[in-house]
């Protein structure tokens, strides 16, 4: 069907993080408009954390998303720490990064293999897929393995495997024993073989052709993949301190939806998350891990969003061998944490959230109570360049059904692996005739 | 005979807790027999390796918050449904995958506590509290959790 309206709705999109719906409207063979629309609203958080006291932040924030709360976390304390004027010791800042390497993999494993394989493969979900054959069962329960190996490493340096309590401002609480230490390094490297093979699965998948003028958007670090910190760097030419984050980019209301979108100030969309990790970070992978992305076919620069996948299997690989080096090399530090006295200030820092850049910007009074925060996931970031991607790609699918080609226009905004925030998974219950 | 393990679904918010407080009162009461999940990937590994199960979960509103009721997988009444979900793989979805690779326990119980709000950050409502003491209470006592409805 080419002539005429049409309208392609979807109203809870599935395999994505959080509750979310697409609604594509077309005419004539054109794409009219392009919503992707978030019922959830993240800012809730940025108004209950003011009049809080600076050390509950990072298990407040942790609360935003039971998927990746390490990585609030993360942008949280090194905010906080930044407006006190704290710089961690190297010990802290190892557990800090290697704390990062256990959600990159559960969260990295669990979209790969659980939600987004399924739409290269063409099956309807996991369970589909895992029906179908011994050995696509088989690649489920591997990838089950290691994710697991990601929660052990969360659950050793978080405290537990959700919802992590063993953060805080300044370090942690507790440092993990040697023998702790040394059995997570084991279950590590008895994973390294399934991550492999994580890698080289996805890498055989037929990815559809796309090819498009991406900005590019993530942290660059002097010589690290960056996790925990960098310059915010573009491929067009940014090269920016955090601080100056509002100077280049602005939050949006758009009527539709619950969640800010955030764009460039003065232009548009652009692309934060594995992708751009990548395309502006390869040369800091270890040699291994460059090595095992050049035999997975992954090109550089690459500006095909379906190849996410691939680089999200690149980005376990190198986790997980980062962890083990971590673990390996790790001395411990004289205390588990530094410690503080409040003071009047604003501290702004941003990471990277497996999904891409989270920024995070706290004012704090003399008390070290929050007086303002402000927090911009990467999903928001990404939502104008999700709606930017079906624009393009949409009119490619107008003579397929609508099933059909709704379910086209999901896998576009998988490759982004958004994470609409965690509100409740309650089980909807009707029974009927008891 | 074993305990069978008691997974609560739960996150933070309101009475979508539910799980997660059981197993708090369970753990406070000595029951090393218990763990918390957030979604159904985690779900799916806390099921492999194990014979029996207890899965506690909050369901969504409808007329009698702290409503109880019990389900024993598989189950034809839940089979056919897609789980209110807030992430990419339900409670459904986890048991239907366990299924698909083996790792389901022999006996594997569902009990779903109606809620009555799942606001961010709120607590427990009154009604969900004195359901879950209830039925924490009743495990600890008898190692099992009956079908029950609370008023």
């Amino acid at each position: 069907m080419s002539e005429g309206t049409r309208t392609i709705r979807i109203e809870a999109l599935a395999r994505v993080e959080g509750e979310g719906a697409l609604t594509v409207h077309l005419r004539e063979g054109r794409v009219e408009d392009v919503h992707f629309r978030i019922f959830e609203a993240p800012r809730f958080f940025e108004a209950l954390l003011r009049g809080r006291d600076l050390t509950e932040v990072p298990d407040i924030t942790a609360r935003i998303c039971g998927i990746c709360p390490v990585a609030y976390q993360m942008s949280a304390c090194h905010a906080l720490e930044a407006a006190l004027g704290m710089s961690l010791p190297s010990p802290l800042r190892a557990l800090r990064r290697l704390l990062y390497c256990g959600e990159w993999i559960e969260s990295h494993v669990l979209h790969i293999a659980f939600l987004h394989a399924p739409d290269f493969l063409r099956f309807e979900s996991s369970i589909a897929m895992a029906q179908s054959s011994p050995e696509l069962a088989e690649q489920v329960r591997s990838a089950l393995q290691l994710k697991k190996a990601g929660n052990a490493i969360v659950n050793l340096i978080g405290g537990r495997e959700i919802h992590p309590i063993n953060v805080r401002v300044g370090g942690f609480y507790r440092i993990p024993r040697q023998d702790e230490r040394a059995a997570l390094a084991e279950t590590l490297r008895a994973a390294r073989d399934r991550a492999h093979a994580l890698l080289r699965w996805v890498a055989a998948f037929e990815l559809p052709a796309a090819d498009h003028d991406y900005e590019f958007v993530a942290l660059r670090h002097d010589d690290e993949y960056p996790m925990n910190e960098g310059r915010l760097v573009s491929n067009r030419g940014l090269d920016i301190a955090y601080a100056e984050f509002p100077n280049e980019f602005q939050e949006h209301q758009v009527p539709y939806s619950n969640a800010l979108q955030c764009r460039r100030k003065g232009g548009g969309a652009y692309f934060v998350g594995p992708l751009a990790r990548w395309n502006l970070n390869h040369d800091r992978l270890p040699p291994e891990a460059q090595q095992a992305a050049a035999e997975s076919g992954l090109t550089w620069p690459c500006r095909n969003p379906y190849a996410s996948i691939v680089v999200r299997a690149v980005e376990v690989l190198f986790a997980v061998d980062e962890a083990i080096r971590l673990l390996d090399t790790f001395e411990p530090p004289a205390s588990a944490f530094i410690p503080f006295e409040p003071v009047a200030a604003e501290g702004v820092w941003i990471t990277e959230a497996p999904r891409g850049i989270l920024y995070h910007r706290y004012v704090i009074d003399t008390v070290g109570k929050i007086s303002e925060a402000v927090i911009v996931p990467p999903t928001s970031q990404n939502q104008r360049q999700i709606e930017e991607d079906l624009i393009r790609f949409a009119p490619s699918v107008l003579d397929l059904p609508d099933d059909d080609a709704a379910w086209r226009c999901e896998q576009v905004v998988r490759n982004y692996d958004p994470c609409i925030s965690c509100a409740t998974h309650s089980l909807k219950l009707k029974v009927i005739g008891r | 005979m074993t305990r069978p393990l008691v997974i609560g679904l739960g996150s933070p918010h309101g009475d979508d807790r539910a799980g997660w407080a059981i197993v708090d009162r369970l753990e406070a009461q000595g029951d090393t027999r218990a763990r918390r999940v957030c979604d159904g990937v985690e779900l799916l590994a806390a099921l492999e390796g194990q014979d029996d199960v207890v899965i506690v979960d909050a369901s969504a509103p409808v007329d009698t918050p702290g409503r109880v009721r019990v389900f024993v997988w598989p189950c034809p009444e839940l089979a056919g449904m897609r789980a209110w979900s807030t992430h990419g793989l339900g409670l459904v979805d986890a048991l239907r995958l366990a299924e698909a690779l083996g790792q389901l326990p022999k006996r594997t119980t569902i009990v779903a506590i109606e809620g009555e709000t799942a606001r961010a950050g709120a607590p427990l409502s009154e009604a969900v509290a004195r359901t879950v003491s209830d039925l924490a209470d009743q495990h600890v006592a008898a190692g099992k959790i009956e079908s029950r409805t609370h008023e």
